[in-house]
């Protein structure tokens, strides 16, 4: 066992994160959100979930952006009131891993 | 109409990562694909076939057989021919040396063709060396830096009018005859996305490689090679130094002193004459300037 | 339709489940378009990755020692319970795991996968990548091809194997799963730290080729369920966390938060310190068990991988790939056998879901199908790591004061948390999820 005295957790921007990974965006969205069915869903639950931190609520509006998605469906699975049109991108599009 | 499309396999940009620190690029990291200004070199082809209505597209490059994917998108997209040239030496050639090989294949069919549309430049050293040379090797004119180009037929010959692109956003049109090369930028125009039939087809395809030292027209002068690299790194943002503006101008002046730098409109001078006297001209410019 | 487009069989995925199908059928010589959306195979595939059961592979392959890109053979296998400020680890590890056919390898699957494919193409399957196919075509009842999202995107076989993951996206359309809730599927996020050969090998006690695989529960993924792991590859470490999601929504945390958190725990700090982080990624994982697993088959059609969410996860247990290969073999085996009698009906298709109920595929699945609840349990999750370091912490003080008995101790701490009754209940349901 051991103990050592914790240190506040430094959290890494997710931004920093993305820049590692290759994203060949295309042009046409992949994911398309309701935004009208956001408005009273009060959990929020994509905010939260979204490894990419794609899903963002800034003036009481929900704003997202497909460019760094990473494709895991997860937002879909989550979203409750299936306010979100999910696809995958164009074959050959969209995210690209090279070291996982 | 016969047209050629020099492609490369090459590094997608959004796939380098240099290390911050030691500048070292990570190669593993590496997504190869079909250079992108090479990819909108060989759309320009496929539509202006397609507008004339006749004429064949043939696509080349010069690498190791990984590079065969490049041939294999350009045949889905519409190539009617391909092929690829290599020689295991070939790892080391330099643009010039790559030019002449390329030149030296494009020679050995009974005739040139009509155009040559290369990209501008590739995404890993983007010299934007091999599509002059090549030019200058076949005794070819050539528009570099291509960003809009329209296809007229003016009493039965085809006419160019191509847009080109100049430094700091300058811009230059030109109305042009083949036989030509043009080497064009990734902005030009977007690559189709091909059917799937195409796609399969261009699969299957056997290609053809040839050995460019058993060209009988190759010349490489392999002293010519004159780039030697010294460093690679990646580059600071240097230091910005902004001129306070102007107390007496109004805010909106102010304003655009600021996010210009200061910057005044370059002093710009047209000269007009024979190509002799305009390269005499230039001369002159040059070292009265103390460049030359 | 042209020729061009008819095949014998199509694979859709090229995972490991899709590339194994394809390999087998392609030895037998049937014409197989094994397609695949990203622009090489691996491009949008995650695991830890620990591949479990290589012998599987092995046997098929039998240059696949000397050619497969593996990174280590596992030989330590490590269980940390984190508490908040503590770690108590059950560190494991036998020299019967270093010989071929190992237990287990890492492997990285941009890398692996890739490798797989070109194995399948060997053996004269076509590789279609950059093609996404958007939906199965049918005629009457039965599945008779796919449509590709290009034009003239239709291709015809008269089974088609899904092999397309998690998302499970062709048997939604085919009306043999169900929408997925966000109770039974989990989120993995991990990174990639390049470490280098040597220090890995200083810090985890490895030599030459020898791996770790070493999970986390309890604080590493703070109040949300789930758990996370750390894994050794060549010169770089894969570590990440395993997060159910419908957990990850109520507790209101990021995935990358908990990233973060578990890779400064006082107990893993250590570990990573100094490595460069290469690559982030997600992926979604099927650990619902086995109430998610759906119909298997229809005419024409066979569901293979995480497709078919046969993923074992059973708390210190994910195994997906193994699984993967497994069905994607079986699925094989029955389109060879349906291509023999001519036959793709439902009711010869249906001998794919009996080959897996005599493989470990099923039997592990049904056998542990109470564990993915027990390991859900919030005192399992948070409580118990919490307290047993707590009690060993009891244990191992030296206060220069008289100790207590070791069982009263631990008892102490116990009780202070649970009632017996509660502790007694955990038990019997750990022991009927895991024991017997
Ligand atoms: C973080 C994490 C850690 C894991 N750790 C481990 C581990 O250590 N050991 C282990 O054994 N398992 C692990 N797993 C589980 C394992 O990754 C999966 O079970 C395994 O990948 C399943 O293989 P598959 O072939 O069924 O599916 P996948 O590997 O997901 O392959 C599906 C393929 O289909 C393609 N595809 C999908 N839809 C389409 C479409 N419409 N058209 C064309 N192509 C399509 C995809 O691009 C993909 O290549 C882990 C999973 C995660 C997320
Ligand atoms: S969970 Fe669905 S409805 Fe709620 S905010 Fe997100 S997208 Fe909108
Ligand atoms: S698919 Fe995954 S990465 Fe993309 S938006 Fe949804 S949750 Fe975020």
């Amino acid at each position: 066992m051991q103990q050592i005295a914790s240190e506040p957790v430094v959290m890494q921007p997710i931004e920093e994160r993305l820049e590692l990974v290759r994203f060949k965006v295309d042009k046409r969205p992949h994911i398309r959100v309701h935004t009208e069915a956001c408005r009273d869903c009060d959990l929020t639950p994509c905010v939260y979930v979204c490894p990419a931190g794609l899903f963002e609520i800034l003036g009481g509006e929900m704003h997202f952006s497909y460019e760094h998605c990473l494709e895991c469906g997860t937002c879909y699975v989550a979203c409750e009131r299936k306010a979100i049109e999910w696809d995958y991108p164009r074959g050959g599009w969209g995210v690209s891993f090279r070291a996982s | 109409m016969r047209i050629a499309v020099c492609l490369k396999q090459a590094p997608d940009c959004s796939s380098v990562y240099v290390d911050p620190i030691s500048g070292e690029v990570d190669t593993e990291r590496f997504v190869q694909t079909l250079n992108a200004a090479d990819a909108c070199a060989l759309e320009a082809a496929l539509r202006l076939k397609e507008q004339l209505g006749a004429g064949s597209v043939f696509a080349l490059t010069l690498g190791p057989g990984e590079s065969e994917e490049v041939l294999r998108v350009a045949l889905a997209m519409g190539a009617d021919t391909i092929e690829r040239l290599w020689h295991p030496s070939a790892a080391d050639w330099g643009p010039l040396t790559i030019a002449a090989a390329l030149a030296a294949r494009l020679r050995a069919d009974p005739s040139l063709p009509d155009l040559i549309f290369c990209g501008e430049q590739s995404s890993d050293w983007a010299s934007g060396t091999v599509g002059p040379a090549l030019a200058a090797y076949l005794g070819l004119p050539q528009i570099t830096g291509v960003i809009g180009l329209e296809a007229h037929q003016d009493s039965g010959q085809l006419l160019l009018r191509v847009t080109r692109r100049l430094e700091r956003g300058y811009r230059e049109r030109l109305l042009a005859r083949p036989p030509l090369l043009l080497t064009v930028h990734e902005t030009l125009n977007e690559p189709r996305y091909p059917s799937l039939p195409a796609h399969l087809a261009a699969l299957r395809a056997t290609i053809t490689v040839r050995d460019p030292l058993s060209l009988p027209q190759f010349a490489a002068d392999f002293e010519a090679e004159e780039t030697t690299i010294v460093e690679v790194r990646t580059p600071r943002p240097r230091p910005h130094r902004l001129p306070i503006p102007d107390s007496q101008l109004s805010p909106f002046e102010r304003i655009g002193e600021i996010i210009t730098g200061g910057t005044s409109r370059r002093q710009a001078r047209l000269v007009e004459g024979s190509p002799e006297e305009l390269a005499h001209e230039l001369v002159r410019f040059l070292k009265e300037r103390g460049f030359v | 339709m042209h020729a061009q487009q008819q095949f014998d069989v199509i694979v859709v995925g090229a995972g490991p489940a899709g590339s194994s199908a394809a390999l087998v059928l392609a030895r037998a010589g049937l014409r197989v378009a094994l397609i695949e959306r990203g622009e090489y195979p691996g491009a949008k595939n995650v695991s830890g990755a620990v591949f479990y059961a290589p012998g599987l592979l092995a046997e098929l392959l039998p240059t696949f020692w000397d050619e497969a890109p593996f990174e280590r053979y596992i030989t330590r296998r490590v269980l940390t319970f984190l508490g908040k400020e503590s770690a108590f680890s059950l560190d494991f590890r036998t020299r019967h795991f270093a010989t071929p056919p190992y237990n287990g390898v890492t492997i990285l699957r941009p890398k692996f996968d890739r490798w797989l494919a070109s194995k399948a193409v060997e053996a004269g399957a076509l590789l279609i990548t950059s093609t996404v196919v958007d939906d199965l075509l049918y005629e009457g009842e039965r599945v008779i091809g796919v449509q590709c999202r290009r034009d003239d995107g239709a291709l015809y076989a008269p089974v088609v194997i899904a092999a397309d993951g998690a998302n499970s996206f062709l048997a939604k359309k085919a009306g043999l799963q169900r929408e997925f809730s966000a109770e039974e599927m989990s989120l993995g996020v991990k990174e990639v730290l390049r470490l280098g050969e040597r220090t890995i090998e200083e810090r985890f006690n490895l030599t030459g080729d020898e791996g770790m695989a070493s999970e986390y529960v309890g604080e590493a993924t703070g109040s949300v369920k789930g758990g996370a792991f750390l894994y050794t590859n060549r010169d770089t470490l894969s570590l990440g966390v395993i997060v159910q999601i419908a957990s990850l929504a109520q507790q209101r945390v990021r995935p990358y938060e908990l990233l973060d958190r578990f890779k400064q725990h006082p107990a893993v700090a250590p570990l990573v310190r100094d490595g460069v982080t290469l690559e982030y990624s997600a992926h979604m994982i099927p650990e619902g068990g086995w109430q998610l697993i759906p119909r298997l088959v229809r005419a024409g059609l066979l569901v293979a991988g995480d497709a078919a969410a046969l993923v074992f996860a059973a708390g210190i247990f994910l195994e997906g790939m193994n699984f993967a290969v497994a069905s994607g073999l079986a699925a094989a085996e029955t389109a060879l056998e349906a291509h023999r009698h001519g036959d793709f009906s439902t009711a010869t298709l249906t001998g794919y879901r009996k080959r897996l109920e005599q493989s470990f595929v099923l039997q592990d699945l049904q056998r542990f199908r109470l564990t993915p609840a027990f390991v859900n349990n919030e005192r399992l999750q948070n409580l118990y790591p919490e307290l047993l370091c707590q009690a060993a912490e009891q244990v191992f003080r030296s206060e220069g004061r008289p100790r207590k008995k070791l069982g009263s101790t631990i008892l102490a701490t116990l009780r202070c948390k649970v009632s017996l009754w509660t502790l007694l209940r955990d038990g019997w349901q750990a022991g009927r999820a895991l024991f017997f």
